[in-house]
C-alpha cells in the first residue's frame, strides 16, 4: 500500500471501536503469549549461564554464541546448511519438472495427479520415515532384489544417502504445490507463442516458464530450505545420528546435555539463518519485478 | 469441388511460384470424431485469406495443424513448396497471431517484439533495428519499455502483430484477432490489418467466425462447416453465388426453400414447384445429372416488391415490417412459407406509401438471383 492510499485508508476509517478492540483480544494474546513470549525467554536464554542442573541462573554472557564457532557445533551449522542446500536445489529441479509434466496434462488429471502428490504428504511425518527404513533396509525390498543377484547384506541405512532420500521425499510436496501453482496461472498459448516463435524447449522454459514461475520457485525453496534445517527424525533414523542437523543439535542440547542457554543460542542462530534466507528471497522476489524495466531503458 | 477448380486456376496464372501454403488431402480425428474432413486447400503468394466458419468448425484445429501445433490425422501441409508436415512447429516458417495475443507479460514490448530475433541469434544491432522497425509499422515506437499490462486491448493487438511480422514469415495465421475488441476499434483494426498485410507483403490467413469481417478484408474466404469446406471463393463470389445451403444461411441473410432441383445444366434457368406457393423461376447453381432435393436460395434485397396486382409475381402478405434505418425488414407470408425481404428506404417512401402489416404485395426477382442448390 503506498502512503496516500493509507491516509485515504484512515481517512474513511473512523477512531476504532471498544468493541473491535475486544475482539482483537484473543488474537493479540495468542500470539503474545504462543509465539512472542517464548522467542523471547529463548532469545533471553541464549544470553544467561546454565547450572549444573539443567537450570539456568541469570547473567549476561555472550559465551554461549562464542562456543557455536567451537568445531564441533560449526561442523553441525555448516553440515545442516549444506544438506539443506543439496535438498532445496534437488527438490526445486525435480518439483519444477513434475510440476510442468502436471500443468502439461488435461485439467480433469491434474486433480488426480496432484491427490498422488498429497496423499503421502497427509500421512504422518514418522510414520513415513519408518517406511523408508523398511524400504532401503536390510530386510527391504530392495535388499530382496539384489540378493536374487547375489548381493548379499545390502542395506543403505544408516547412511547420509538414506538422509538425502528421505528429506528429498518429504520435501518434495512443498516444492510441488507453490510451483504449480504459480505455472497454472501461465496461460497455455505463451508456450505455443514462444514455439511458434522459434524456441526450443530449453528456450521455451528459460525464456517463458521459468521467469513467470519464479514466484512459486522462490517460495518453493523457502518452504524447502528452512524446514530441513531443522528436521530432526530423519538425521536420527536414516543417518543413524552420525551427523546431526541443527534440529538434531538443539534436541540434543536440551535434553540430553541439559544446557538450554547453549540450546536456545542454536536456536536463534537457526531463527537468523531462516530470516535471512526469506530476506534474501524476498529481495530476489522484488528484483525480478524490477529488474526487467530497468534493463529495458538500458537497451533502449 | 472448388478447390479443384481454384488450384487449376492457380497453376495457369501463377505457374513459376509456388503457393505460400498448399495442403493436401489434410484431416484431424480426435477420439474417432473427424474434427476436419480431408480436404484441400491452396492459399496464394500475398493472399488475405480468410478460414470463416461458425465456432466448432473445424477452422481452428486447421489453422494449428497449418502451424504444427496439432499433428494431422493424414495429408500433407507445403509451405512455399517444401513439405513441412513433419518440421516442427519452431522450424516452421510462419508465425501465429493468438486470440488472447499470448504477450509475454513478463517482457516489455521492445522485448516481446525481439523475441524471436533473439532466440534465431539474430546480431543485437540488426535485431534492434528490425524491432523498432516493426514497432514503427503498428504505430508504438513510442511504448517500447511498456510492459503488455500497461497497454489498452487495441495496443496489445498492434504489438502481436509486430511480434508475428517481425522476422518476416512467410505466412501469418491469425486467430480471431478481433474478437475482444469493442466495435469501434474492430472496424478501425480490420482497415490497419489489411494495410499491414499490404505494407509487410505476408501471406495472412483469418480465422474468423465473423463474416463481415471475412467480406471486408479478404481476397478469397474459405467457409467450413462440420469439418468440410463447403466453398472457396472471393467475397463476392461467396456471398452471390453460394454453392451451398449453408454458405448462403451462414453469409449474410438468406430465404431457403425446399425444393425438388431438376436435372440440368450449371446456370441453366429452371422452373421449380414449392408447395403453397406456385412455380418459381431460377437457376441451377451446378449441374444436377438426376432429379433430387435441393434448396432455392434468394437474397432479401434481391427481391423486388410491389403493390399486388402491378405483377404476374409471387403474392405475400406483409406480417411485420421493421426499419433499420437506410432499408427496411419485412416479413412476408407466402402460403406457408415466411419469407424476408429488404426495401431500401427511398424506394419504401418513393413506391410503398402507407405501406403497413396485412397488405398485399407482389414479390419477383431475376431468375439468376434464385440460385437452386443440391448441397
Amino acid at each position: 500500500m503506498t502512503a496516500t492510499t493509507r491516509a485515504i485508508h484512515l481517512g474513511r476509517q473512523e477512531k476504532p471501536k471498544r468493541g473491535s478492540l475486544l475482539l482483537l483480544i484473543p488474537g493479540i494474546a495468542s500470539v503474545v503469549l504462543l509465539g512472542v513470549l517464548p522467542l523471547f525467554i529463548v532469545a533471553r536464554n541464549s544470553f544467561a549461564v546454565a547450572d549444573d542442573y539443567g537450570g539456568i541462573t541469570d547473567g549476561l554472557t555472550f559465551e554461549n554464541y562464542a562456543k557455536l564457532l567451537d568445531p564441533v557445533y560449526s561442523k553441525t551449522l555448516l553440515f545442516s546448511l549444506g544438506l539443506g542446500l543439496l535438498n532445496t536445489v534437488v527438490c526445486l529441479v525435480i518439483g519444477y519438472l513434475t510440476s510442468y509434466y502436471i500443468v502439461s496434462r488435461p485439467t480433469n488429471r491434474q486433480g488426480f495427479l496432484l491427490l498422488l502428490v498429497i496423499i503421502p504428504f497427509w500421512t504422518d511425518f514418522l510414520v513415513r520415515t519408518f517406511a523408508w527404513i523398511t524400504i532401503l533396509g536390510s530386510g527391504g525390498p530392495i535388499a530382496g532384489i539384489l540378493g536374487i543377484f547375489g548381493i548379499a547384506g545390502f542395506s543403505v541405512i544408516p547412511s547420509n544417502l538414506a538422509v538425502v532420500l528421505g528429506l528429498l521425499y518429504s520435501f518434495l510436496p512443498t516444492a510441488i504445490f507453490p510451483i504449480y501453482a504459480s505455472m497454472r496461472s501461465i496461460d497455455p498459448s505463451l508456450k505455443e507463442a514462444a514455439t511458434d516463435l522459434g524456441a526450443s524447449w530449453w528456450g521455451v522454459h528459460r525464456r517463458v516458464i521459468l521467469p513467470l514461475s519464479s514466484p512459486g520457485i522462490l517460495g518453493a525453496a523457502l518452504l524447502t530450505f528452512i524446514p530441513t534445517m531443522g528436521v530432526f527424525v530423519i538425521p536420527v533414523l536414516l543417518g543413524g545420528g552420525k551427523d546431526p542437523l541443527v534440529g538434531n543439535l538443539i534436541v540434543t542440547l536440551y535434553t540430553e546435555f541439559r544446557n538450554q542457554p547453549m540450546g536456545a543460542a542454536v536456536s536463534m542462530v537457526l531463527l537468523v539463518l531462516m530470516l535471512a534466507s526469506m530476506a534474501l528471497v524476498g529481495l530476489a522476489l522484488k528484483r525480478s519485478s524490477t529488474k526487467r524495466a530497468t534493463t529495458k531503458k538500458t537497451e533502449a | 469441388m472448388t478447390t479443384q477448380t481454384t488450384s487449376a486456376a492457380a497453376d495457369t496464372t501463377a505457374p513459376t511460384t509456388a503457393p505460400a501454403v498448399e495442403i493436401q488431402g489434410l484431416s484431424k480425428e480426435f477420439a474417432g470424431h473427424l474434427a476436419v474432413h480431408p480436404l484441400d486447400l491452396e492459399i496464394r503468394e500475398n493472399e488475405f485469406f480468410s478460414i470463416l466458419g461458425p465456432s466448432g468448425c473445424g477452422k481452428t484445429t486447421l489453422m494449428r495443424m497449418i502451424t504444427g501445433f496439432e499433428t494431422p490425422s493424414s495429408g500433407r501441409v507445403r509451405l512455399g513448396g517444401v513439405d513441412v508436415t513433419d518440421v516442427p512447429t519452431r522450424n516452421r516458417d510462419l508465425n501465429m497471431l493468438f486470440q488472447s495475443y499470448a504477450l509475454f507479460p513478463h517482457l516489455t514490448v521492445f522485448e516481446n517484439v525481439a523475441f524471436e530475433l533473439r532466440v534465431r541469434r539474430v546480431a543485437k544491432a540488426e535485431a534492434n533495428r528490425r524491432t523498432t522497425e516493426a514497432l514503427e509499422l503498428v504505430k508504438l515506437g513510442h511504448l517500447g519499455d511498456r510492459k503488455p499490462d500497461q497497454l489498452s486491448g487495441g495496443q496489445r493487438q498492434r504489438v502481436a502483430l509486430a511480434r508475428a511480422v517481425v522476422s518476416g514469415p512467410k505466412v501469418v495465421l491469425l486467430d480471431e484477432p478481433l474478437g475482444a475488441l469493442d466495435q469501434q476499434l474492430r472496424k478501425e483494426m480490420q482497415y490497419e490489418l489489411k494495410r499491414m498485410q499490404r505494407e509487410v507483403g505476408i501471406t495472412f490467413i483469418y480465422v474468423t467466425h465473423d463474416q463481415e469481417e471475412a467480406l471486408t478484408m479478404s481476397d478469397r474466404i474459405a467457409v467450413m462447416s462440420e469439418g468440410v469446406v463447403q466453398q472457396v471463393a472471393g467475397p463476392e463470389d461467396i456471398y452471390n453465388r453460394p454453392e451451398t445451403r449453408f454458405v448462403a444461411g451462414f453469409i449474410g441473410s438468406c430465404n431457403l426453400l425446399d425444393v425438388q432441383a431438376p436435372a440440368g445444366a450449371e446456370g441453366e434457368e429452371v422452373a421449380v414447384e414449392v408447395p403453397g406457393v406456385g412455380a418459381l423461376r431460377g437457376v441451377l447453381g451446378e449441374t444436377v445429372p438426376t432429379p433430387r432435393a435441393g434448396t432455392l436460395l434468394l437474397r432479401p434485397e434481391r427481391i423486388e416488391v410491389r403493390r399486388a396486382g402491378e405483377g404476374d409475381g409471387v403474392v405475400g402478405v406483409a406480417e411485420t415490417l421493421t426499419f433499420l434505418g437506410e432499408e427496411w425488414h419485412l416479413h412476408l407470408r407466402v402460403g406457408e412459407h415466411l419469407l424476408r425481404a429488404s426495401v431500401s428506404s427511398l424506394v419504401k417512401e418513393r413506391d410503398l406509401p402507407g405501406l403497413a402489416a396485412g397488405d398485399r404485395l407482389s414479390l419477383s426477382w431475376r431468375p439468376q438471383d434464385a440460385r437452386i442448390v443440391v448441397r
